[in-house]
C-alpha cells in the first residue's frame, strides 16, 4: 500500500477498478492511483497465475499490465487516469484463455 | 529532401545535454522520448515538483532540482521535442520508427544519439516476483512522479548508493523502515580502498555518500551489513523477508520490499542495432563499445550517458555534450580545430566523475546474481525458472538465444530486460564458461510492444523495403 | 585436438537433429556439430506448420512424401517424442486453412490446387469453404470483410517448432549422441585410402567414416568439398509475434496461428536480401495490415516481437537428399520443410543412410542430379 507525501491539488476524477468507483487525481498514473488505494493485484501471470504489482514504475518491466477500457496489456505505470476510465485486473491464463474480473 | 537532422533518443540527463549542445551549434535536433515531460528518470516530473511545498522539495534534494536548467534550455527553435512516444525500431542507417497517439512514424537522422540511460539490475532471489516487491529505484520514481511512498512496513535490500539514498528519502518521508539489509561486507570496504585515492578527485560525491550514511544512523534505520542471502515469502503476496547473516537467519514481517543492486546500461537499442558490445567483468554487465566521443561501431550511431556505461547523471551530461561536439564537427558546424579546445573543460569534469566509479563499483559489488534455488523465477514475463535454464544447459544449449527458444526466457513483453543478465550468469556457470563468451540475447524489434494497428499505420510509401 | 566419431552430422537444426537423434537411438556413435548462438538458424525462425495443402506442384513424389510425414506425425511420431523426452510439442492435427481475400485470391488458389490434382498421385483432399463456413470454424473472432472463404485440408497441422528442436536435441543426448556447439565446419578432406573424412571446424578437427551435411544455407561450401555442386537460395522470411490472448484461432492458417501459450504469430514474407536476417519495418507493416484484414480484432493486440530467418531453398524448392558419387559415405540433406518432414528424416532417411537397401521410393526424385 502507498500513501501521498505531498498534497495533490489536481482536480479529482472518478475511475473504475473492476467496476467499483475510485477517486484519482488528474495527471496521476493509473499505477499510482491504484497503489494509493491499496490494491493488491494488477494482474495474474499467464503461466503460474501469480498475482503481480508494479515492479519498475518506469515502463520497462511490464508487470503492471491491466485491461483499460477493454484494451488488454496496458501499462499502468505509463498510463494517466482519465475521468470514467474502466480499469480491470487482467487474467490471461495460457491454459484456459482469458477472462476479466 | 529533409534538412540535416540529428535524432536524440531519450530526454534524460544525457539526451537533454546532447540536444542543447547540438542546438547551440545550429543543428536541427529531433528529441524523442516516452514521458510527457523531459527529465528522464533522474529528473522525472521536475517541472511540476518545482511548485511543491518546501518539505517535499527537501526530500527530493538539491541535486534533483539541478536538472531544471537543462529542461529550460530545451526550449530552443532548433529542438523538436516529441513526447509520449514509443520507439520501436531503429535501422542501421539511422531511421527511427516510433509511435505517437496510436500512429507510427519514421524519421531518418544523419546521426542518432542513443541516450536511454540505465535500468535497475535484476535481483533474482526467491520471492522477487511476489506482489509487494519492487525496485528501490522504482519507489523513488513513484515518489518523484506521483508523490507516493510505501505506507506499511518497508525493508530495503541489496547494495549501492541509490539503495542508501532511497532509504534516507523514505525515512525522511515518514515511512516505517524495518531494516536496510545491505549485502556490502567489510571485505568490500577493504577491496575498495586502493581505488579510494583516485576517487578523492571527486570529493563532493564522496562527501555526499558519507552524509547519507550519517543521516541513516540519525534517522534510526536498522542498517544491517554483510547480509549473505535474502528470500521473500507470502501466500499470494509478500508477507515476510528472511535474511541470512553470519550463519543465522532472521525473519521480518513486512508489506513492501525494495530491491536494488545498482543500475546497468539499458542496451536494448544498441543490441537491436547489432552494435559491438563489451562485457564489464567488475560490473557484470554489457555496454556498447564506444570511442572517447561516444561513437559506436556504427559511425551513424552515438551512445551517450549511462547507456554506454554507468557514470551517473552529471557524467551522463558531460559524455553527451562531448558526443554533441563531435557530431557538430562531423556536420560541419564546428571547426575541427576548435573541437579539442571546447571539449577540454568538459572532458576534465567527466574524468572526475569517472574517477570515482572504480571505488563505487568495488564497494557496492552486486552479490545476488545467480540463485542456487532451482525454483526461483528468472524471467518474470514467461516465468522461466533456474531449473528450466539448467535443464537446457544440460543439453548443450549454445547460448542465450538457443536457450530463449528452448525455455521462452526473454520472449515476453519486457524483451529480456529483467532476465538477460541472470540467464547468462546461470548458463555460464552451468557450462563452466563466461558471460563474455556466451553473448547476449539478440534484441529484435519492436523495442517495446505496440498495437498491431499502430504497426499497420506506418506509411511505407517513402520507405525502403530493406 | 582430433575428435573421432562413427557418424558426424554437420548442422544442429531440425534436419540434423532428426537424423542424429535417430542414429543415437540405434546405438550409433554420433556427434552433431553446430555453429554458435547467433548463426542463421532457419530452425529457430520457423512457423511450425505441418503443411500439406498446395505443396508439390510439378513434383508428385513430394506430395506423397509430405503426406506420409503428416500422417506419421498423427499416427505415432508426436506421441513417441513426448514419451521419450517428456516435452509436449503442442501438436494440433485437425486441419489447416488458407484464408482467401477477394475474388482474385480465390481464383488463383483454385487454379494452383488444380495443377496438383491433375498429376493424379495420392493427393490430399482439399475443400473450399465459403465465408460462412470459414467463420463457423472461428466462432470467437470475426473475419474481416475481405475474406471470401478459405481452402481447407484435414491433413494440415501445426506444433511448436522450438519445442520440436529441443525435443530432438534432448533425444539425441539421451541416447548418447554428442552435441558440439561453436564448431562451424570450414574445411572437409577425404582420404581415399582410409576412407576417412577430416572436418576442420572453427575450433577443432573431427574425423569420421560417415559424414552427413545438414548445415542449411552453409551446406553450399561444404557440399562442394564432397563433389556436390549444391546451389541454394537464402530467402528472407519475417514473422511477427503478438502478445498472449485468449484462444481464438483453433486451426493453423497459412500465415496466422495461435500458439498453445496464447501468443499469435503472423507470417510469412518472401524476400531476397542476401545473408541478412534483420527485421524490416516495412514488412512488419504489410504483415500487420494483412492480419487485421483477416481478423479486425487483431488491431488492438500488442506486437511483442518480430524476427526473420533465411529459408533454405534449392532451385526448385524441393528437398535434396543424396549421397555423393565421388565421395562415398558422405550425404547432403537439405529441406526447408524440416518440421513437416521430421518423421521421414528420423525414419526413412536415417534408415537409408544406414542401409542403402532401404531407399525410399521417392528418393530418386530428390537427388541433386535433377538440376544438372
Amino acid at each position: 500500500m502507498f500513501k501521498l507525501v505531498r498534497p495533490n491539488t489536481n482536480q479529482s476524477v472518478t475511475i473504475y477498478f473492476n467496476g467499483a468507483p475510485l477517486t484519482a487525481f488528474e495527471n496521476e498514473t493509473v499505477a499510482a492511483a491504484l497503489l494509493r488505494q491499496g490494491k493488491k493485484e494488477f494482474r495474474t501471470t499467464p503461466v503460474k497465475q501469480q498475482k503481480r504489482l508494479p515492479f519498475c514504475m518506469m515502463g520497462t518491466c511490464y508487470d503492471c499490465l491491466l485491461t483499460i477500457d477493454d484494451l488488454q496489456d496496458v501499462q499502468g505505470c505509463a498510463t494517466y487516469v482519465r475521468d470514467g476510465m474502466q480499469i480491470k485486473t487482467q487474467h490471461i491464463n495460457e491454459k484456459q484463455g482469458s477472462d476479466h474480473e | 529532401m529533409s534538412k540535416q537532422t540529428v535524432v536524440v533518443i531519450g530526454a534524460g540527463a544525457a539526451g537533454m545535454a546532447c540536444a542543447c549542445t547540438l542546438a547551440q551549434h545550429d543543428i536541427c535536433v529531433t528529441l524523442i522520448d516516452e514521458q510527457p515531460q523531459a527529465g528522464g528518470q533522474i529528473y522525472r516530473n521536475l517541472t511540476e515538483n518545482q511548485h511543491m511545498p518546501a518539505d517535499f522539495k527537501d526530500l527530493l534534494g538539491s541535486d534533483y532540482f539541478k536538472g531544471a536548467d537543462l529542461i529550460k534550455d530545451l526550449d530552443h527553435p532548433q529542438i523538436t521535442h516529441h513526447a509520449r512516444c514509443v520507439i520501436w525500431q531503429i535501422d542501421e542507417d539511422g531511421t527511427v520508427y516510433f509511435s505517437v497517439d496510436g500512429k507510427a512514424q519514421s524519421i531518418k537522422g544523419d546521426y542518432v544519439v542513443v541516450a536511454t540511460g540505465a535500468l535497475e539490475r535484476p535481483t533474482p532471489v526467491k520471492g522477487w516476483t511476489l506482489a509487494g516487491v519492487m525496485g528501490a529505484g522504482a519507489a523513488q520514481v513513484a515518489m518523484k512522479r506521483d508523490g507516493i511512498v510505501p505506507s506499511g512496513d518497508v525493508v530495503l535490500a541489496g547494495c549501492g548508493p541509490l539503495l542508501l539514498l532511497v532509504a534516507q528519502q523514505l525515512a525522511k518521508a515518514g515511512c516505517q523502515i524495518k531494516a536496510l539489509l545491505d549485502s556490502t561486507t567489510t571485505k568490500d570496504h577493504v577491496n575498495a580502498l586502493p581505488s579510494l585515492l583516485p576517487a578523492l578527485s571527486n570529493m563532493s560525491l564522496l562527501k555526499k555518500g558519507m552524509e547519507i550514511k550519517v543521516s541513516l544512523k540519525k534517522l534510526g534505520i536498522p542498517h544491517i551489513t554483510g547480509v549473505e542471502k535474502i528470500e521473500m515469502s507470502g501466500d499470494t503476496a509478500l508477507e515476510q523477508i528472511t535474511y541470512h547473516k553470519d550463519g543465522k537467519s532472521h525473519t521480518l514481517a513486512c508489506d513492501t520490499v525494495l530491491l536494488h543492486q545498482g543500475v546497468v546500461p539499458n542496451i536494448q537499442i544498441s543490441r537491436q542495432l547489432n552494435l559491438d558490445h563489451q562485457w564489464d567483468e567488475s560490473l557484470r554487465c554489457w555496454h556498447p563499445t564506444t570511442d572517447d566521443w561516444g561513437q559506436s561501431s556504427n559511425q551513424n550511431i552515438f551512445v551517450a550517458g549511462d547507456g554506454a556505461g554507468i557514470i551517473g547523471a552529471l557524467g551522463s551530461q558531460y559524455s553527451a555534450t562531448l558526443s554533441a561536439l563531435k557530431i557538430s564537427v562531423l556536420m560541419g558546424k564546428l571547426p575541427e580545430s576548435d573541437l579539442l579546445k571546447q571539449a577540454a573543460p568538459i572532458r576534465k569534469k567527466l574524468k572526475a566523475e569517472q574517477a570515482v566509479r572504480p571505488f563505487i563499483n568495488t564497494l557496492f559489488k552486486p552479490k545476488w546474481l545467480r540463485p542456487d534455488d532451482e525454483d526461483v523465477v528468472v524471467c518474470r514475463c514467461e516465468e522461466t525458472t533456474v531449473k528450466d535454464i539448467k535443464r537446457s544447459a544440460d543439453i548443450g544449449c549454445s547460448g542465450p538465444n538457443q536457450l530463449k527458444s528452448f525455455t521462452r526466457a526473454g520472449m515476453g513483453p519486457c524483451q529480456g530486460r529483467y532476465c538477460g543478465l541472470s540467464v547468462v550468469e546461470i548458463l555460464a556457470h552451468a557450462q563452466k564458461t563466461t558471460p563474455d563468451k556466451l553473448g547476449y540475447y539478440r534484441i529484435r524489434p519492436p523495442l517495446k510492444p505496440l498495437r498491431l494497428s499502430e504497426v499497420a499505420s506506418l506509411n511505407t510509401l517513402d520507405q525502403k523495403d530493406a | 585436438m582430433t575428435i573421432l566419431s562413427d557418424f558426424l552430422v554437420v548442422g544442429g537444426g531440425l534436419m540434423g537433429s532428426a537424423v542424429a537423434s535417430s542414429l543415437a537411438m540405434k546405438n550409433k556413435q554420433v556427434i552433431m556439430l553446430d555453429e554458435g548462438d547467433l548463426a542463421f538458424r532457419a530452425s529457430r525462425s520457423n512457423f511450425g506448420l505441418i503443411w500439406v495443402q498446395g505443396k508439390g506442384v510439378g513434383m508428385p513424389d513430394y506430395v506423397s512424401w509430405t503426406l506420409q510425414a503428416s500422417r506419421r506425425w498423427k499416427k505415432d511420431f508426436n506421441d513417441f517424442l513426448q514419451e521419450e523426452t517428456g516435452y509436449d510439442l503442442h501438436l494440433r492435427h485437425k486441419g489447416g486453412l488458407v484464408l482467401l481475400h477477394g475474388d482474385k485470391e480465390v481464383q488463383e488458389r483454385k487454379k494452383h490446387l488444380g495443377t496438383i490434382e491433375q498429376e493424379g498421385y495420392d493427393t490430399p483432399t482439399i475443400s473450399f469453404l465459403n465465408r460462412k463456413e470459414t467463420q463457423a470454424l472461428f466462432p470467437d473472432i470475426k473475419l474481416g470483410n475481405r475474406v471470401l472463404g478459405a481452402s481447407y485440408c484435414e491433413e494440415d497441422a501445426d506444433l511448436n517448432p522450438l519445442y520440436l528442436l529441443k525435443a530432438l536435441h534432448q533425444l539425441m543426448i539421451k541416447y548418447g549422441g554428442q552435441y558440439h556447439a561453436n564448431q562451424k565446419a570450414i574445411n572437409i578432406n577425404y582420404d581415399e585410402k582410409s576412407k576417412i573424412y577430416t572436418v576442420k571446424t572453427q575450433n577443432d578437427v573431427y574425423q569420421t567414416p560417415k559424414l552427413i551435411i545438414t548445415a542449411g544455407n552453409h551446406s553450399v561450401p561444404l557440399a562442394r568439398q564432397v563433389g556436390i555442386p549444391l546451389e541454394l537460395r537464402a530467402e528472407h522470411g519475417q514473422i511477427l509475434a503478438l502478445g498472449r490472448t485468449k484462444q481464438v484461432i483453433p486451426y493453423p492458417l497459412s500465415g496466422i496461428k495461435q500458439n498453445a501459450e496464447g501468443s499469435i504469430i503472423l507470417g510469412a514474407t518472401k524476400n531476397d536480401f542476401g545473408f541478412n536476417d534483420t527485421s524490416v519495418a516495412g514488412l512488419s507493416q504489410k504483415l500487420a495490415e494483412r492480419a487485421i484484414a483477416s481478423f479486425p480484432d487483431f488491431k488492438s493486440l500488442n506486437l511483442v516481437r518480430t524476427w526473420a530467418g533465411l529459408r533454405v531453398l534449392t532451385p526448385d524448392s524441393y528437398p535434396v537428399y543424396c549421397e555423393s558419387e565421388s565421395h562415398p559415405n558422405s550425404y547432403v540433406l537439405i529441406s526447408h520443410s524440416a518440421v513437416t518432414l521430421a518423421p521421414n528424416h528420423f525414419h526413412q532417411i536415417t534408415n537409408w543412410i544406414l542401409n542403402n537397401n532401404e531407399k525410399p521410393r521417392e528418393l530418386d526424385s530428390f537427388h541433386y542430379n535433377r538440376f544438372q
